[in-house]
């Protein structure tokens, strides 16, 4: 099998960009927020279609309606929630104020594996590249005992075993991501990871932040560049060329791209800040682009996606 | 009008070369497989789904149901003709790009509209609608936000107790009719202010009280601090100031913090200016309550008249004309309200000797 390499481009124009954001906040204002929906499909409607991975455009179908119903619901439960936590508070009963923030707590533990689940499902089976449709095949009850797992150990080790929760939840939501009948696999490793964290903490402190930009970029690497593609059992791998100058100069640049417009260059700040991450990726390998095949499912229930949305959770695929 | 392009069938990521023909209903695509077996697809126009944010020189057609098919065409003329061929089909209406097709320019003159009409919105129409909405509180709500205010307030003071309590027997006798609970404390502090807040509250203090010459300016005082309160001039005055904040911060995520706002803002509270329409009517509003009581109402020139000019040679402590503005127009306007009624007014003994007390406690 010979092997190649395909490169991820996001093209875009950022005065079209400022365009659809601007059409989409004036909707948003106009109806007090009830458009947000339908705004956030125009925007990864837009996002997606500049992306292009071996020369063809990848697609994103969510619509409008699916996402507003998935509003709602997720709206409704963070609601409730945060009915919970401000009833127990104001009630200034201290056992009531125990269960209170005790169920938010543990309702915000909850919801975040079911955002990640949901989300995933919803998100991948809208996206689209040549027609192939993308899909999570993970399971909930998995993934509940891998979170519980990960946040219990998380704090009985004050934060060391983070790295390993990281990795080990990476790995299971890759390991049930679909191109079709191409599959995804990350083969990070928890202690590589963890010593990793150590070294760039450190070395961060010791030169007063200045390290931050070359920890960022081997944060970004150790995460691409253990993420692999399956097609028929032949293996093939991204890789990040992105450099800590490239970290350095965008930041630098959006900040001031942003500040000396009063903020009407963010669009165009967007733009950049994703094309330093997307056009630095590559695959690598014998991936055949022409022989994806079709296989999975139509989902369309966006709550994990709006939930995920609420709680400022990105889906970074 | 012929085109190749690119068939994906749906099925697999093979892109098949296509030749793409625009024909009056529908668009037909023929291409070859693998196997040379040969195809025609069939497109009809209403099932084509909605083309945002095409790029001119590459166009992207998706097609049907799930799995959905696609034909990519790059050709610099295929976005004209598409429009050309099928003008009423459904996929070409859309709002973006409807605001793309104004270009540049008009960009940035809708962007300059929406940053207009935002900037209108936070500063005419919340605060308008602010001061609606707080008409409609209830009697209670107000006494509980002025409570709340006042005992911020009162913390940082201390009050002369003797002259707070002449100061409501006082007011008792002025007799106005009022849902509210009206309480007047006297402030120990030289400086020349009174104000009152939602719900009741009328703090004096004693520097303004130094100034007086007599009881009908006291009555004065108090009927324009009472009109404030009777018209809701304070609270709808607390609810315009602070609305605009109040909206930032219920928009960005703190919708439980709005007593506390107030109550933060307890002080510049004290320093907010009435408008000029809202002073003329407590004005009005407190000649009116004289009349009824007898009150010579040229009490209330004269009160404006002493701290208009003896403002005029001192620099501070006249913290009632920066909430009040005591511009020449309103003693005009006080003169001219007191010349087109028929006052009738008598000497009250007994408010004149409440007055005298409370100067006396003020020499102590």
């Amino acid at each position: 099998m010979e092997n190649h390499t395909h490169q991820i481009r996001l093209h875009g124009d950022g005065g079209k960009y400022f365009g659809i954001l601007i059409v989409n906040l004036l909707f948003t204002i106009i109806t007090l927020g009830l458009y947000y929906p339908w705004a956030r499909a125009k925007n990864l409607q837009y996002l997606y279609g500049e992306t292009e991975f071996a020369g063809s455009r990848f697609q994103f179908h969510g619509t409008g309606n699916e996402m507003f119903k998935g509003f709602i619901k997720a709206l409704a439960i963070v609601f409730v929630l945060g009915l919970i936590y401000n009833l127990s508070i104001l009630s200034k009963n201290s056992a009531i104020i125990f269960v209170g923030v005790a169920v938010y707590i543990l309702g915000l533990l909850t919801i975040i594996p079911l955002a990640i689940h949901g989300g995933l499902r919803y998100r991948l089976s809208r996206t689209s590249w040549r027609g192939i449709h993308m899909g999570y095949r993970g399971n909930l009850r998995e993934l509940f005992g891998i979170w519980f797992k990960g946040i219990l150990l998380t704090v009985l080790t004050l934060g060391i075993y983070g790295s390993w929760f990281n990795i080990a939840l990476t790995q299971y939501l890759m390991k049930h991501v679909r191109l079709g009948n191409v599959k995804f696999r990350y083969d990070g490793d928890g202690s590589d990871y963890f010593w990793l964290n150590v070294k760039g903490t450190i070395l961060t402190i010791l030169t007063l932040g200045i390290y931050s930009f070359w920890y960022a970029r081997d944060v970004n690497h150790y995460y691409f560049n253990n993420t692999k593609l399956e097609q028929d059992e032949a293996v093939s791998d991204f890789q990040s060329n992105l450099t800590a100058g490239d970290i350095f100069i965008t930041g630098i640049t959006n900040y001031f791209l942003i500040v000396f417009t009063l903020g009407i260059g963010t669009p165009w700040a967007i733009l950049r800040q994703m094309r330093m991450t997307i056009n630095n990726l590559e695959l690598n390998g014998p991936f055949n682009p022409d022989a994806v095949v079709q296989t999975e499912e139509d989902y369309n229930d966006a709550t994990g996606d709006d939930l995920l949305d609420s709680l400022d959770i990105g889906l970074d695929f | 009008m012929n085109y190749t392009g690119k068939y994906f069938d749906g099925k697999s990521s093979v892109g098949h070369v296509a030749d793409i023909q625009l024909n009056s209903f529908q668009i037909d695509i023929f291409y070859t497989d693998a196997a040379f077996q040969a195809h025609h697809v069939q497109w009809n126009t209403d099932k084509i789904h909605k083309n945002d944010f095409a790029e001119h020189d590459k166009v992207i057609l998706k097609y049907g149901d799930f799995p959905f098919q696609y034909i990519e065409v790059t050709h610099k003329g295929f976005e004209h003709d598409l429009k050309r061929q099928y003008p009423l089909a459904p996929f070409h209406k859309s709002a973006y790009n409807w605001v793309f097709s104004k270009g540049a320019i008009g960009l940035v003159v809708m962007a300059m509209a929406f940053l207009g009409i935002l900037a209108f919105t936070y500063f005419y129409v919340v605060p308008w609608g602010a001061e609606k909405f707080a008409m409609t509180l209830p009697v209670e709500w107000e006494q509980q936000l002025g409570e709340s205010v006042y005992s911020k307030m009162v913390s940082e003071e201390s009050i002369n107790e003797t002259d707070t309590k002449l100061i409501n027997d006082f007011f008792k006798k002025l007799n106005y009719p009022t849902d509210y609970n009206i309480r007047v404390v006297v402030v120990k502090d030289n400086v020349v202010n009174a104000y009152a807040l939602p719900g009741g509250r009328i703090v004096v203090y004693e520097g303004i009280l130094r100034k007086m010459d007599d009881y009908r300016e006291l009555t004065a005082l108090l009927s324009h601090e009472f009109s404030h309160v009777q018209l809701k001039h304070s609270t709808r005055n607390i609810a315009r100031s602070l609305s605009s904040a109040l909206l930032l911060s219920v928009l960005f995520g703190d919708a439980s913090g709005i007593t506390a706002i107030i109550i933060e803002n307890a002080d510049a509270i004290k320093q907010l200016g009435y408008s000029r329409q809202l002073e003329e009517d407590a004005d009005r509003n407190g000649l009116a309550l004289m009349k009824k009581r007898k009150i010579d109402p040229h009490g209330m020139k004269e009160l404006f008249e002493t701290l208009q000019k003896e403002s005029e040679g001192e620099e501070d402590g006249y913290k009632f004309l920066s909430t009040h503005p005591l511009t020449k127009d309103r003693i005009t306007f006080v003169n001219k309200e007191i010349s087109k009624k028929d006052f009738i007014w008598q000497p009250d003994a007994e408010l004149d000797s409440l007055y005298k007390e409370i100067q006396i406690n003020l020499e102590e």
